[in-house]
């Protein structure tokens, strides 16, 4: 069955990056209908209360919407979306920096490899 | 249908003496997946009958939606035995429609769209089904009752890694766990790992740890398989 | 819902069921046909024929729940929505609807056999013989009901004994189905000395349906001047009475309302 978990962290927060990384690269697109907490469950392989406790903290940090009876709904508010990839894009820079610093690493240093690094390689997804 | 609970207070069964379960006390409310691990003889069995009111226990109490458990538990408890349960002279057919006369809260059209979804021979006699096929079908009844308690001794015990992967697919597809309480025992850890809800790990007849399986994740930092490895060593 | 598993135990029991027919086939066709070479054998086998149908629930409903605990279908029954005293009686009923249409069998192989014997025995017997064996077919039509009544009742019993006896065995471990049988002896042995206290015996006899001196009289006739030795065994008369008859029935269903009791509230998969 579809992903692989990393079982030592909970299953839901690898659920949601997942689903972030839809919205953010609009795989999902605003206001597009996410896949039934069933469907989800059986697609990526876990139990349908993981994948409604994932929905439901996507809801509360507004990124998704339920309708009711409807199912639930990406944001159509395209600046959620934008704080959102901002904000992940934020953190894991942010943690890249530190990691980099701490085996000693300047800024210019840094920004100097990722200019290499950057030249040398194609876009991914994923 | 009613919120579901099971209750159990210092439950021992004893078998001539010898306890199989010993002192087991624990509350399980609401819907959700809960997973009895431990290793073969460690007593999810016996347990397990204790839940469904199809044993007695020597001594404690066990309720299932505040009422002593006992065979008539049955109304709000679905039972998946181990063994080959079914009746081997009925066909898929007549046992839907039996079950459909037998219990009031059975869909037959819900178990009919799995037994269609499944391909399996609704004519053909139980006896000349293959094994993983009896196991579905035992399965497909289970699932088709529309009770607040589901119980599965072993559903995914001797059965080929793919039948396995389906029969983990139809619990997934078509429990409702978003409604009923579901309790299975297995020794496999690692295929249900996903899916649990909520763990009681079990060894020589004790419960040692119950807990909310993303909780025990979060702060052992590890995977169940590796915390039962642990905590049952 | 009674019905579905009132057939599910047909179906269960349809292969026992045809297997004793066939046997039953066998013996009747047997005593037919050597019926004057064989003699001594022949009777053994009616009475093993009669032996038959008065344990037939009883070998019946041992087998079929012997058989639900050995093949696991237990697991299944056990936990099927529905109050003890309805499965229970699923089982009864279609036991006793075999053991019904096992005895009309054989009430009519009986009734052949004996039409035969007559013209057997009106070839070769003696002329003072003829008149009592013609009147024996008659009688035997006469009183065939009253057989069928009393193999019927022996029959209730015993089923009713075995389904207790292996309901027990569930409930108490290891030896409860021993315990069950001196239980069993034990209940009839109370039950008899109840039913015979002068108050409780008059109390059932109302409504007689069958007199025995009519009985003992007919019998007698079949001898010239039998009607003369009558007044010697008066002291074995009985008569039956409805009143018995419901009495019995009534103490049955409580012991069946008893077992299914045990059945939803202290047996163990």
């Amino acid at each position: 069955m579809g992903l692989t978990f990393d079982n030592n962290r909970p299953i839901y927060l690898q659920l949601m990056e997942y689903l972030y990384g839809q919205i953010c690269r609009t795989d999902l697109k605003p206001g597009e209908k996410l896949p039934s907490v069933r469907e989800l469950a059986v697609k990526v392989g876990v139990n349908p209360n993981t994948v409604s406790r994932t929905y439901m903290e996507m809801e509360r940090k507004d990124i998704v919407v339920s309708k009711r009876g409807q199912g639930t709904f990406v944001t159509e508010d395209k600046t959620v979306i934008q704080e959102l990839r901002q904000k992940i894009a934020d953190d894991k820079i942010g943690d890249f920096i530190l990691m980099m610093n701490q085996i000693g690493l300047k800024n210019e240093e840094i920004l100097q490899l990722m200019e290499q690094k950057m030249a040398s390689r194609k876009e991914e997804k994923e | 249908m009613n919120k579901p609970e099971i209750y159990l207070k210092n439950v021992t069964k004893k078998y001539l003496r010898q306890p199989a379960v010993e002192n087991i006390s624990f509350q399980l409310k609401g819907n959700g997946v809960y997973g009895v691990l431990g290793e073969n003889g460690s007593g999810k069995t016996t347990l397990l009958k204790l839940i469904a009111g199809l044993l007695r226990p020597s001594s404690g109490t066990v309720k299932v939606m505040h009422r002593p458990v006992s065979r008539l538990s049955s109304k709000d408890i679905a039972y998946l035995s181990d063994a080959d349960s079914l009746y081997s002279f009925q066909s898929a057919h007549q046992l839907i429609h039996f079950w459909e006369k037998v219990a009031p809260d059975f869909s037959k059209d819900k178990a009919f769209s799995m037994v269609r979804e499944l391909n399996l021979d609704v004519n053909m006699k139980i006896k000349n089904l293959s094994k993983g096929n009896r196991a579905r079908l035992k399965l497909v009844i289970a699932l088709s009752r529309q009770v607040p308690v589901l119980v599965m001794d072993e559903p995914l015990s001797g059965l080929d890694p793919l039948v396995r992967e389906d029969i983990l697919k139809l619990i997934v597809m078509n429990a409702d766990v978003e409604q009923q309480l579901l309790v299975l025992s297995t020794h496999e850890v690692s295929e249900v790992e996903a899916f649990l809800d909520h763990v009681i790990f079990m060894k020589d007849g004790k419960c040692i740890l119950e807990e909310n399986a993303e909780v025990l994740r979060e702060q052992k930092g590890q995977s169940l398989v590796a915390t039962m490895r642990e905590v049952l060593a | 819902m009674w019905w579905s598993l009132y057939k599910k135990e047909w179906q269960e029991s349809l292969f026992r069921f045809s297997l004793s027919l066939a046997l039953l086939t066998a013996a009747y066709v047997f005593i037919y046909i050597f019926m004057e070479r064989e003699t001594p054998l022949v009777f053994a086998v009616s009475l093993a024929v009669v032996f038959l149908h008065i344990f037939y629930l009883f070998i019946m409903l041992l087998a079929s729940l012997i058989k639900e605990w050995k093949e696991n279908t237990s697991h299944l029954w056990m936990n099927l929505p529905v109050k003890g005293y309805v499965l229970l009686s699923a089982k009864l009923a279609a036991a006793f609807t075999q053991f019904l249409i096992s005895i009309s069998y054989a009430i009519v192989a009986a009734d052949l056999i004996l039409q035969r014997a007559m013209r057997m025995f009106e070839d070769s017997a003696a002329e003072g013989l003829t008149g009592i064996i013609s009147m024996l077919v008659p009688l035997y039509r006469e009183l065939i009901p009253w057989v069928l009544l009393a193999v019927t009742n022996g029959a209730l019993q015993l089923g009713i004994a075995a389904m207790f006896i292996f309901i027990f065995s569930k409930v108490v471990r290891p030896f409860g189905w021993l315990a069950a049988i001196v239980l069993t002896i034990l209940a009839n042995y109370i039950y008899t000395w109840i039913k015979n206290i002068p108050l409780i015996e008059r109390s059932t006899e109302w409504l007689p349906l069958l007199k025995g001196e009519e009985i003992y009289k007919k019998i007698y006739a079949l001898y010239p001047g039998g009607a003369d030795l009558m007044e010697v065994s008066e002291g074995i008369m009985t008569n039956v009475y409805l009143g018995q008859i419901a009495a019995e029935l009534l103490v049955l269903t409580g012991a069946f309302f008893l077992i299914s009791w045990l059945l939803d509230r202290k047996v163990e998969l």
